[in-house]
């Protein structure tokens, strides 16, 4: 197939194999970037980009996991150990609604001592006093792990968490490649797990995302096959409500040894995620790892998402990656970028518009 | 010559298929034309043109040099509101390196293997000629291979003026001495009313011009900048462009194109309102590919814009990512917060990344053996 070939079944609107899709890893950017924004008219037509106003709360650093790529997990001796108690996670999400915020994210890691129960309470809590607030919530690799240690089914811990008042599960997919998870991070559940509890939160009417976390030591074929795993997971359930790709920062990681992916690496995977994913409405950009001129640029690049202000990220602060963001400061960004700024809540619906 | 004849058949906006019309009919592009593109968000069309002239120019070869960058003082007379680097006389952190300090540097630094030392400075009232040709000398002893891409226009011009003797004659004395290019900078916006306001004391930017065209008639080549991202508008921005393509046609002797995007910390510019975002740089770099037609390179220097924008440019007009700047002090002062020099295999991995082939060179474009630098 020749190039002109391929840009004429992108525009026209046809699905791309997997062969394809690594084929547009030489093109050009901005060759990649025309048909990528191509297809993300076909996906959300207009020229709105979406964000929203939510907090990330890291209440433990406590991880079963210790994955090889994460900087942020307590380590004896180096990295001590914290838990947030009940009234810190309170007081946070207080914060979050005083400053007209709608959704929590809710992350920590596989816990070595807090039971199912703790998590149900703490989003039973969270409720109670909020009813109004999205709970974005836990990951599938909690959920797995969560099955283990209470000797139940994925499904059931998904039930239970739908019943404590989560929303949401965010995808959490790290890069769905078990050669790779195999290396960096064991521990942590299996791609076909992962599809499992993707499946399990379609079956109970949750919605979820698909993030990828590249530069861990993979090929560019590894790179889409994590896109065709994704794209299987949304054509099986359709509730991956959006795709988040950023890069692995390895400072102060186990990996520190690996070269960071660069800018072009990031900016591809975006155009070349659109271009794939025919079936995935909305591509967020990475402001938080790739910095704001990155994140501009992949809203021409087949983005229209600019994620969460995330008020307190800790885990990619943790490898020394540090970008701040406001309300202000995202609204002129998208406005710079010849796109009209839309503030949405966790289901991608429109709050307000500045015009 | 049509390298990219596909591009025209994506773009859906009238005035950009007219631009891109002449690009490929390679017809230069009118002062409106370069307003238009700096005022567009349409950056991934307006890349695939500034692209295909730079894929025309220069294939998928990418420029980088190892070099040392000497700011010999930062005593300077003007203390212009944009920097934030320079001192008074006698004031705490002046200071003059004398030309045996010099010497000594270039020496450690041809150990390391550099190809090219980038000597720029403050306007000096202590220093006279002698000094300017003893540290010129001292480089030479150092590294009598090495380039030198030596004083701005700026400083030219006020050696001329303090000495009391002809610009063509320091010209010519510099070049005695060893100097075989001059570097871009003074440049700044020629907008006198931006002047006024970032570095009211600075020549004016008709002045900076003859000093070029000077050079240029004295057989040294050198590279032309805009500092951009403070209070210059657009239009201004295009005046710039438009009196350096003027220049151009008549001396040929820029070699390179090197926007300087603006770092307002430690300096008394306000660049508050903005946007930190990448479509202006993006823009910026693909109008100046697409303008500048009469000048050959254009540089994207990393340290400046950081390494992700940098490589990112490098698909959209720009085929020189800069040096590895050995010792680099006056961006840095202005807050940029990228690491103080880069290490060649670090350009390399950049570059290759890009898909694109690193080839090692100086201000004259020649191309170096790559490698023999230690980082």
């Amino acid at each position: 197939m020749t190039r002109d070939t391929l840009k004429q079944a992108i525009y026209s609107g046809r699905r791309i194999t997997p062969l394809e899709a690594l084929s547009l890893f030489d093109w050009d950017l901005p060759e990649l970037g025309c048909a990528a924004d191509y297809r993300r008219r076909m996906a959300w037509p207009g020229y709105t980009v979406g964000f929203i106003v939510d907090r990330i709360i890291n209440y433990s650093n406590r991880c079963e996991a210790m994955c090889r790529f994460c900087a942020f997990h307590a380590r004896g001796g180096q990295i001590p150990g914290y838990d947030l108690t009940r009234e810190e996670i309170i007081t946070k999400v207080e914060e979050l609604v005083a400053a007209g915020g709608t959704q929590v994210m809710l992350q920590g890691g596989l816990h070595p001592d807090w039971s199912l129960q703790t998590h149900l309470d703490l989003a039973r809590e969270i409720k109670r006093h909020y009813p109004g607030i999205k709970l974005h919530s836990f990951s599938p690799a909690e959920i797995i792990h969560l099955a283990r240690r209470q000797a139940t089914t994925p499904d059931d811990i998904v039930a239970q968490l739908k019943a404590a008042g989560v929303d949401s599960v965010p995808g959490a997919s790290d890069l769905l490649v078990d050669r790779i998870r195999r290396e960096v991070s064991p521990k942590k559940c299996s791609t076909a797990e992962w599809m499992t509890v993707i499946e399990s939160l379609h079956r109970h009417g949750m919605a979820s995302s698909a993030t990828m976390t590249y530069g861990l030591g993979e090929s560019p074929a590894e790179r889409i096959e994590h896109l065709r795993v994704v794209r299987e997971a949304q054509d099986r359930t359709g509730i991956l409500r959006a795709f988040i790709p950023w890069s692995f920062s390895p400072a102060r990681t186990e990996l520190d040894d690996l070269p960071r992916a660069t800018a072009m690496d990031y900016l591809k995977i975006v155009a070349i995620g659109r271009i794939f994913l025919d079936n995935v409405t909305h591509i967020q950009a990475g402001w938080l790892t790739e910095g704001v001129k990155m994140a501009q640029l992949a809203l021409a690049m087949g983005a229209n998402d600019m994620g969460g202000i995330l008020t307190e990220e800790r885990v990619v602060k943790a490898t020394g990656v540090e970008t701040r963001m406001t309300r202000e400061s995202m609204i002129s960004l998208i406005r710079d970028a010849g796109r009209i700024p839309v503030e949405r809540n966790s289901n991608y619906e429109e709050i307000r518009r500045f015009t | 010559m049509k390298a990219y004849m596909n591009v025209p058949n994506t773009i859906q906006d009238a005035p950009l298929q007219t631009i891109a019309g002449k690009v490929n009919d390679g017809i230069p592009l009118g002062g409106e034309d370069a307003l238009y593109l700096l005022n567009s968000p349409r950056i991934m069309e307006i890349g695939a043109l500034a692209h295909s002239v730079r894929t025309r120019l220069h294939g998928d070869r990418t420029f980088y040099g190892v070099n040392l960058n000497l700011n010999y003082t930062n005593v300077c007379e003007l203390r212009c509101p944009l920097c934030a680097y320079s001192r008074d006389a006698g004031t705490e952190g002046a200071y003059t390196l004398s030309p045996k300090d010099i010497e000594a540097r270039v020496r450690v630094a041809v150990l390391k293997g550099i190809d090219e030392v980038h000597v720029v400075g403050g306007l000096n009232p202590e220093l006279d000629l002698a000094y300017y040709e003893e540290l010129l000398l001292a480089i030479r002893r150092a590294g009598p291979e090495l380039y030198v891409v030596g004083f701005t226009a700026t400083e030219y011009d006020y050696v001329a003026r303090r000495q009391g003797i002809p610009l063509e004659e320091v010209l010519r004395r510099f070049r005695e001495a060893g100097v075989n290019a001059l570097p871009g900078g003074g440049a700044e916006v020629f907008a006198p009313e931006v002047r006024q306001v970032i570095a009211p004391r600075k020549m004016p930017g008709q002045r900076w011009l003859d000093v070029m065209r000077a050079a240029h008639q004295a057989g040294l080549k050198s590279n032309a900048t805009l500092l951009y991202g403070h209070i210059e508008t657009p239009a201004q921005i295009v005046d710039h462009l438009t009196r350096l393509r003027s220049l151009q046609e008549e001396t040929g002797g820029f070699k390179a194109f090197v926007p300087l995007a603006f770092h307002p910390d430690n300096t008394t510019v306000s660049a508050s309102a903005r946007v930190p975002g990448g479509f202006s740089d993006i823009r910026l770099y693909a109008t100046a590919r697409l303008f500048l037609h009469n000048i050959p390179h254009l540089k994207a220097l990393w340290m400046y814009l950081g390494e992700a924008m940098a490589q990112t440019l490098l698909d959209f007009g720009v085929d020189d990512m800069g040096s590895t700047y050995a010792d680099e002090r006056i961006v840095h002062a202005a807050g940029a917060t990228t690491e103080p020099s880069g290490s060649e295999a670090r350009l390399q991995r950049l570059i290759r990344a890009a898909g694109k082939t690193p080839v090692r060179t100086a201000s004259d474009y020649r191309p170096r053996p790559a490698g023999k630098a230690a980082s």
